[in-house]
Order: C-alpha cells, then structure tokens, then sequence
C-alpha cells in the first residue's frame, strides 16, 4: 500500500498504523492478502501486448474491517500449523480420514481463540467431533443443496461471512463456493461462525452459552432444546460421544 | 408369435436369476457391507463407497463396535415411512428467509421392531422439501427400497403409552431404488 493509501486508510478507517488482528497474519487490519499473479496488459503507444507480474501485497479492504481473504488462509496454514501441536486427539478410527486434518483444526481452533479470547476456550477436540457428525471426514461432500465441505457450511453462511452491512461486526472470511470446498478454508470459515454463533445462542439463553450448546445452535436444535420441544437427538448425542472419547484418548 | 413367448419368458427369467445372482454375490463379497438382500438394486460401488480402506469393514451385530460404520440394507417399500417436520423456527440470522426442518425415515421391520434413519442436522424447510419430493418419486410404484447409512446404536423405548420399541438408530446417507438414487452428501449418486 502507497504512503497516501495508508493515510487514507487510517483517516478512513480509523485503523491503528500497521496494528494487526493475530501476529499469523501478513497484512494489517483492515487489509487482505493478495498471492503474486500475472494479468494481461493491453499493448499501447509505448508498450507491446504481455504479462505483468503483480507481486503479493497487502491491499486495502472497502469495508475497512478485518477480512481473511483464501490466499491469507493458505500463507497462514502453510507457514504456522506445521510446527503446531497440543489437541486434537487422534482417534475416531471408525471414520476414514478422522486425523488428515487435525493440523487446520489445531491452528484455526488457536487462530480463532486468541483473537476472540473467550471465557472458555473452543476446544479443538469439540470441532473434531463437530466435523465427524457433520461431514464424516468426507473430503469433498459438495452437496449445494445443503452445505459444503468438511463443517457444512451453509451456502447463506458463506454470504454472512463476508458481509460487510450484515451479520459479522467484524472479523469477515471472504471466500467464493469453491473456495470454501478446501480443508483449511472451510474449517476457519466454520470456526468463525462457532464464534458468532456462541453470540447468537448466548442472546437465547439470556446467559453465556456453553460450546456444546453453540454446536446445538449451529446444527439448529437450541430453539427446540429451549422450547422443551421434541427434536432428533442423535446428531448431538454422537457429538457428545465422540468429543468425550477424544477426551478420554487425549488423558 | 408362440417362439417369442418364449424368449421373452426366458429373458425375463435370465433378467430375474442374474440380479438374483448378482445380489447373492453382493452380500458373499461384502457382508460386512450389505447386511440384507439388495434385490437387485446395489452395485459394486456401492459396497466400495461403504468399505473403510483403512479400519476395513466391521460385522454389524447391532453393538457397539459397530457405532460410525457405514451398511447399506434394502426393505419392502410398504415397510418404509418418511416425515418431514417443519420445525417452525428460523435462525436469528435468517431473518425473512425459510424455517427450519427435519427429515426421517422409519422402517418398521417386526412388530415393535425399527430403523431410524434420521438427518445430520436441521436445514431449511425448501431445502428437505424438495429431497423430501425426490424420494417419494424415487419410491413411487417400487416393492423395495435401500438405505445406506452409518450406524448408530441399538436401543429399547418405551413410548409414552407404555408401548415397547426395539429402534436401530443411523445417520441417513443414501437412499436406492431400481429408478435411481439420491444423496445427502453428494448431487450425484450412482444411479446404475
């Protein structure tokens, strides 16, 4: 970013000069990451018709908010998770795949963490379990008539995510369907919306939410548990069960 | 006329032993897969999409060994009732937009005796509606139908009028017909 955008930015946007929302992050608030790419030139007086390479930069999101953008998302699990470790728990043996990502849910479980800094803290092993009952682990279950990838976002949750005037105060996740369809960017979109549904279920329950009864609200059972009303338990007794056998593989 | 009466007979006959025959084979190759006749409706890819290449296969003996594991098994079409619940809530941050729902389908195989396969969580109400329409045209006119799934447990009810139920609970997957199949996971399934 230029001298004079990154005034315009901060009069703007009333941004703190290069402060930013997780030391993992390459650009400050209120940037977003953009990889080294080539577009095409049109030919001119001066210069024939070609490519120009555009190196990686840090540019300047309208909204002024904190946006993770995909390529951000992939220098961030590229550079960081490796050399993570702490939960989850391997184990869940019944399902195929159950350890391929534990590497994005331990660093996007962290990444998610610090910024919020809750209470108490999401823990890595209940989005393990979350993944489980929601996706089976499966790699690439792309219905769009439901949700996508391994959390099961929701087509509209995308859209919330990267709303500028809607759901999200901040903390945006910018991300187009196929996008959302890759490991790593589905679980950190996924997180962020645990997060905001924490908020959502909170405001029900008049109380702060537990995690399990975000995970509730984020299926769509915390209305019916608040109501007393009959609902299918089995989604949330499967998650109860496969977040306490984490658990207990983990001591 | 009386020449082709008969080579219809017999390939209608070859039609009948060699789907027979294919199931048999089925459920000799996979019969930790395929836990029931198929009637002619599964395929090999079927039982490959359902066999853990890792863990491998388990025997369902409705245990809990078995819990997470993915079976197909095929029923009599008038053993099998679907519902669809419009739950009458909409999430805070769907303000305008559909209520939600749920789906489940139950098979009741012995007195007292059921499946239970049920949905992954609660989704908009157009949502499950149009699955809802996909299956019953699926099942429309056909005697059996398979359902593939991922075991849950094996428990006792006792409902609120003091009847007994014995109920095999799963996590629906999929569901076959001879007319073609649908997903909950994927748009296209192996319809063949």
């Amino acid at each position: 970013m230029s001298i004079h955008g990154e005034v315009e930015a901060i009069l703007l946007c009333n941004i703190q000069p290069k402060k930013k929302a997780h030391p993992w992050r390459r650009c400050p608030i209120g940037e977003h990451f953009v990889r080294e790419h080539s577009i095409r030139s049109q030919s001119s007086d001066q210069h024939s018709a070609g490519n120009i390479i555009i190196h990686e930069h840090c540019a300047r999101n309208p909204s002024c908010k904190e946006e993770l953008s995909y390529a951000e998302i992939q220098h961030i699990t590229d550079t960081y998770f490796a050399d993570l470790v702490g939960p989850p728990s391997k184990g869940l043996v019944e399902f195929e795949n159950s350890n391929a990502y534990d590497k994005e849910i331990r660093g996007w479980t962290r990444y998610w963490n610090d910024v919020f800094e809750p209470a108490n803290i999401l823990p890595a092993n209940l989005v393990k379990a979350l993944i489980a009952t929601e996706s089976s682990f499966k790699p690439d279950p792309k219905t769009i008539r439901i949700a996508r990838g391994l959390m099961q976002v929701r087509t509209k949750t995308r859209e919330y995510l990267q709303d500028i005037h809607g759901e999200l105060s901040d903390y945006l996740v910018r991300l187009t369907p196929e996008q959302l369809l890759e490991p790593s960017s589905n679980i950190c979109a996924g997180i962020r919306w645990l997060f905001r549904k924490q908020v959502i279920a909170s405001s029900k329950l008049n109380r702060d939410a537990t995690w399990i009864e975000t995970v509730a609200d984020y299926k769509g059972y915390l209305d019916k548990i608040i109501a007393s009303e009959q609902y299918n338990l089995k989604p949330m007794q499967d998650l109860e069960d496969y977040y306490n056998r984490l658990g207990l593989e983990h001591k | 006329m009386y020449i082709w009466r008969c080579a219809c007979v017999a390939l209608m006959l070859g039609a009948f032993i060699c789907g027979y025959a294919m199931g048999i084979e089925l459920i000799k190759e996979y019969p930790n897969v395929l836990i029931s006749q198929d009637y002619g409706i599964l395929n090999e890819n079927d039982m490959i999409l359902y066999t853990h290449k890792m863990a491998g296969t388990v025997p369902f003996h409705g245990g809990k060994k078995e819990h997470g594991y993915f079976y197909w098994q095929c029923f009599p079409r008038d053993h099998v009732s679907v519902t669809l619940e419009d739950t009458g809530n909409s999430p805070e941050e769907m303000v305008g937009s559909d209520t939600m729902a749920d789906m489940s389908i139950t098979v009741n195989v012995a007195p007292g005796v059921f499946h239970e396969y049920t949905m992954r969580a609660l989704a908009p109400a157009d949502l499950y509606e149009a699955m809802f329409h996909n299956w019953r045209s699926l099942m429309k006119n056909e005697k059996n139908i398979c359902l593939g799934g991922q075991f849950g447990e094996h428990v006792h009810r006792i409902r609120s009028n003091g009847l007994k139920q014995e109920v095999y609970t799963w996590t629906f997957d999929e569901l076959k017909t001879k007319k073609g199949c649908d997903s909950y996971f994927y748009e296209k399934c192996d319809a063949s």
